[in-house]
């Protein structure tokens, strides 16, 4: 538990024709990460590389590809529910249940799938046709109705042997280039009419077949927008508008008709689809994971990384599935580099690993600080925002994240479990602090809180000394632990010299501090003992570091005064609340149909103060772990252990 | 009823607390602000992150903010009823002010080092800790001015409205407000340290610890500050009761 899990190294053979169930029973097993063969320097092991079945293996990607591109195209068209209810309540769909024992029937399974939504492409295409057609219809109906305005018979702007037309609108404020454009042309052979509509001129302007180049110039300047004329309109706008509405509509319907035929394809495919997907790539893996794999003529070897409480396992999945057949060497792991961590927590601290993770992952024979991480975090965050009333609103927000996205997800159910044990714990110190949405309860309801030890706002000198004691005895711990960690790996010279010198410092300097602020006094033995402990900490603590042994002291105060923090957040958190509190009194003080409002910013105001704190009290807690507690003893920078894990979101092993 | 000079000289010092803080806050989140535009104008998917770390640099005109209300209430301005205070405890007011409102600055600093933040981790989602993280590092020397402007509060009494300090106290604690204000606008330079420490880490993660020590150093500053600030306060005699 204060250790990463301890790891052996191993080194697997099997007969040949065992190779496919073995893989597939590590992969469900899933415990066991499999490293490339060819990098060890295992000389005893054949290093030739396995020969994967290339014809599945691009069976499968060229279906991975085409089921890719139908699930794409019917997604938008699958019904999802909106709205926050649709995240605190997911809808429950069961993941289809894995039905494949061999890759061919997944391939099989495949193609069947993607025969029986064959239409989805093609209606698709269809969709998408009609949609860009009832863009060109609306722009017609718009320049039918801008043509409307000249009065023409649309019949003459049809295509004729001796003259040229072309049609088209631009902004007022481009007046003056038309005419420049028509003055430059110079030719008598053009004429041009145009027609005021609000700020657009619509232009008609027709020419002798002779002016066809200069009238195509007129089309190419960005201010003029022309108007396409297809040869099928005749007679009055008016009635081609009402034409070209009637085909709207019809377009409009079939594009109805089109959606609702992709929306059932999706309804009653998607699910199985995904399913199909996944159990491919679940085999592409099982296949792809074997370029790590070396061979003999009938042997086949592999080389990876388990937990050393799991080789048993390991070898009873083996024996079980290679009827015997199997060699199996472990050994524990030395002080290698390339071992891989994996965090050895039980359930209840499994979820604060993601916060130490977030620092960096510990070292494979490094401390992992998640156990002392864990209840820290969550008295700093409680003393922090020190509001039972917050508490109780994060514990309930936390348990519906649990409730509902954090059944399907895992790292929303590690995010909600934090989530109501800093409500619970914030419910606890914040009733000790007598928080309940600031002084909610004395000032509106007269009612004293019950459980009070310590009130951030009438006792702040208390509460600061309590936040000094607190950053002590965790910086203390985090020394503590770093000179455990030095002195087990046999680095004394360190341990004494990074770690042993504060805790000769410390209370040498306390004395010294405590007599001359003439807060206590001591012995003259106590106080020549405490300049003999500060002169000698002073110098191994120079000597080891030479002239940063300064910065090592400032550090080391910056440190310990940074816990005050604690302090100012927890009085922030009441401090705001008050003043809310104050405001909405004084707007119901207006006047009685003020109450209201008053009752209503009174919500928003707890609400923002929740919001902002809170995430005040995230940030500084990991602060004060990040950087106070971590700087005494931790680096990390460990290697994550990847098992060859099947990881399966819509599909069930459970057959 | 009387206004007295030391209520008119809370008021200043609740204006100072709340006014220097916002800006420094205002600043901060304006730089932050302007990274999270960029950002989301392409990948508007990032915008609750770019939102948290917007609200980081905020924190400052929060505490400039109860400051001055605490102020206010220990004066009767809430109540309607501030009346005739004496000036020195106007002064200790105006001190408070300067500690939380100077020190309040410190978000500029902040508001550099999260907008860094901002722009790598909408490049590398998994740097959002370590940014927030190493944005967080600036708000301390606001810590520190908070801490004094709330121990110059409580120890002389004003906050629990006993206005009978003498006023050599009040303005040695002037000072104390000065050198621990002043000395938080060393949290810019730790926000430049800190902004380029987000990128190291986005680059080589296993530079978070020692890109920590390099901008911790700039916190040197404002401990030397607000150690000032404290042997001031234990000079005059506030920590002796």
């Amino acid at each position: 538990m204060f250790y990463p899990a301890r790891m052996n190294s191993v080194v697997i053979g099997i007969h040949n024709r065992w190779l496919m169930k073995v893989t597939s029973a590590l992969h469900e097993q899933g415990e066991l990460e499999v490293i490339d063969l060819k990098k060890t320097s295992i000389d005893e092991v054949p290093r030739s590389p396995l020969e994967i079945p290339r014809e599945d293996i691009e069976s499968i990607i060229k279906l991975q590809f085409r089921l890719d591109r139908v699930i794409e195209t019917l997604e938008p068209f699958e019904y999802k529910p909106e709205g926050i209810r649709s995240i605190l309540f997911p809808e429950d769909r069961l993941p289809a249940p894995a039905r494949f024992d061999f890759s061919d029937q997944v391939i099989k399974a495949a193609e069947e799938e993607l025969e029986s939504v064959s239409e989805v492409i093609s209606t698709f295409e269809f969709l998408k046709k009609n949609r860009e057609l009832q863009q060109v219809t609306r722009e017609r109906i718009e320049n039918l109705h801008r043509l409307k305005l000249t009065g023409i018979d649309l019949s003459y702007l049809a295509p004729a042997p001796f003259t040229w037309l072309v049609a088209g609108w631009m902004s007022k404020e481009s007046l003056p280039r038309l005419e420049e454009w028509y003055s430059r042309a110079g030719t008598d052979e053009m004429f041009l009419s145009r027609t005021e509509n609000g700020e657009e001129i619509i232009v008609l302007c027709i020419g002798t077949p002779a002016t066809r180049s200069l009238l195509e110039e007129l089309t190419h300047h960005a201010w003029f927008s022309r108007i396409s004329l297809p040869g099928t309109w005749s007679g009055q706008a008016e009635a081609m508008i009402e034409s070209e509405q009637s085909s709207l509509s019809s377009l409009a319907k079939e594009e109805e008709e089109l959606t609702a035929l992709l929306s059932s394809m999706a309804e009653s495919h998607v699910i199985s689809l995904r399913a199909v997907r996944e159990e491919l790539g679940i085999w592409r893996d099982r296949f792809e994971v074997s370029r790590n794999f070396g061979r003999s003529r009938d042997v086949v070897y592999l080389r990876g990384w388990i937990r050393q409480k799991d080789t048993d396992r390991l070898a009873d999945l083996l024996r079980k599935v290679t009827d015997d057949e199997y060699f199996l060497q472990a050994q524990p792991a030395g002080s290698e580099d390339d071992v891989p961590v994996r965090y050895d927590n039980p359930g209840w601290l499994k979820p604060f690993e993601i916060l130490t993770t977030t620092f960096s992952r510990p070292g494979y024979n490094e401390i992992d600080p998640t156990p002392f991480f864990a209840p820290a975090y969550l008295i700093f965050f409680g003393m922090m925002l020190g509001d039972a009333g917050y508490g109780v609103i994060i514990a309930l927000v936390g348990w519906l994240l649990y409730q509902g996205p954090g059944r399907k997800d895992e790292s929303f159910r590690d995010m909600s479990y934090i989530l109501i044990c800093c409500g619970v714990v914030d419910i606890i110190l914040g009733t000790l602090q007598g928080g309940w949405f600031g002084d909610l309860l004395p000032r509106f309801f007269n009612v004293t809180p019950p459980f009070i030890l310590i009130e951030p706002l009438n006792q702040p000198i208390l509460l600061f000394q309590i936040a000094l004691i607190i950053g002590t005895v965790h910086i203390n711990l985090g020394i503590f632990l770093g000179f455990l960690h030095n002195f087990k790996n046999r680095h004394y010279k360190s341990a004494i010299a990074d770690q042993g010198i504060w805790f000769v410092l410390q209370p040498a300097a306390a004395i010294l501090l405590a007599e001359f602020f003439g807060w206590m006094t001591f012995s003259p033995i106590v106080k020549n003992i405490a300049i003999a402990f500060a002169i000698t900490g002073l110098l191994i603590l120079f000597v080891r570091n030479g002239p940063m042994g300064f910065f090592s002291l400032t550090g080391f105060l910056g440190d310990w005064l940074s816990y005050v923090r604690i302090l100012a957040l927890a009085l922030a958190t009441g401090g705001v609340a008050m003043t809310i509190n104050i405001l909405s009194e004084m707007i119901a003080a207006v006047h009685p149909y003020m109450l209201i409002p008053a009752i209503l910013f009174c919500i928003a105001g707890q609400f923002f103060n929740l919001a902002i704190q809170t995430l005040g009290s995230v940030i500084h807690a990991l602060r004060l772990h990040y950087i106070e507690f971590f700087g005494k003893f931790y680096s990390g920078g460990g290697k994550e252990f990847v098992p060859f894990y099947e990881q399966r979101m819509y599909t069930s092993d459970k057959r | 009823m009387t206004i007295g000079t030391g209520a008119v000289l809370m008021a200043i010092g609740a204006g100072i607390a709340v006014g220097c803080s916002a800006i420094g806050s205002g600043i901060g989140v304006g730089i932050v602000g302007s990274a999270a535009a960029g950002v989301i104008s392409e990948r508007s998917d990032k915008f609750g992150m770019a939102l948290v770390f917007t609200a980081i640099p905020q924190t400052q005109a929060i505490y400039g903010l109860l400051i001055a209300i605490l102020i206010l209430q220990a004066g009767g301005f809430l109540g309607g009823t501030a009346g005739d205070i004496p000036t020195p405890a106007g002064l200790v007011a105006v001190a408070a002010g300067l500690a939380v409102g100077l020190a309040g600055f410190s978000a500029i600093g902040q508001g550099i080092a999260a907008a860094s933040g901002v722009s790598n981790t909408a490049e590398k989602p998994e740097m959002f800790g370590k940014g927030v993280v190493f944005s967080a590092v600036c708000e301390t020397q606001a810590i520190y001015g908070l801490l004094i402007a709330v121990l110059m509060l409580a120890l002389t009494g004003i906050l629990s409205s006993d206005f009978s300090v003498e006023m050599p106290v009040a303005i040695g604690l002037i000072g104390a407000g000065l050198a621990v204000g002043l000395a938080g606008f060393s949290a810019i330079g730790q926000g430049i340290t800190c902004s380029s420490g987000i990128a190291a880490t986005a680059r080589n993660p296993s530079a978070i610890g020692r890109s920590l020590v390099f901008a911790a150093m700039s916190e040197t500053f404002a401990i030397f500050g607000l150690l000032i600030a404290i042997l001031i306060l234990f000079g005059l005699g506030l920590f002796s009761g």
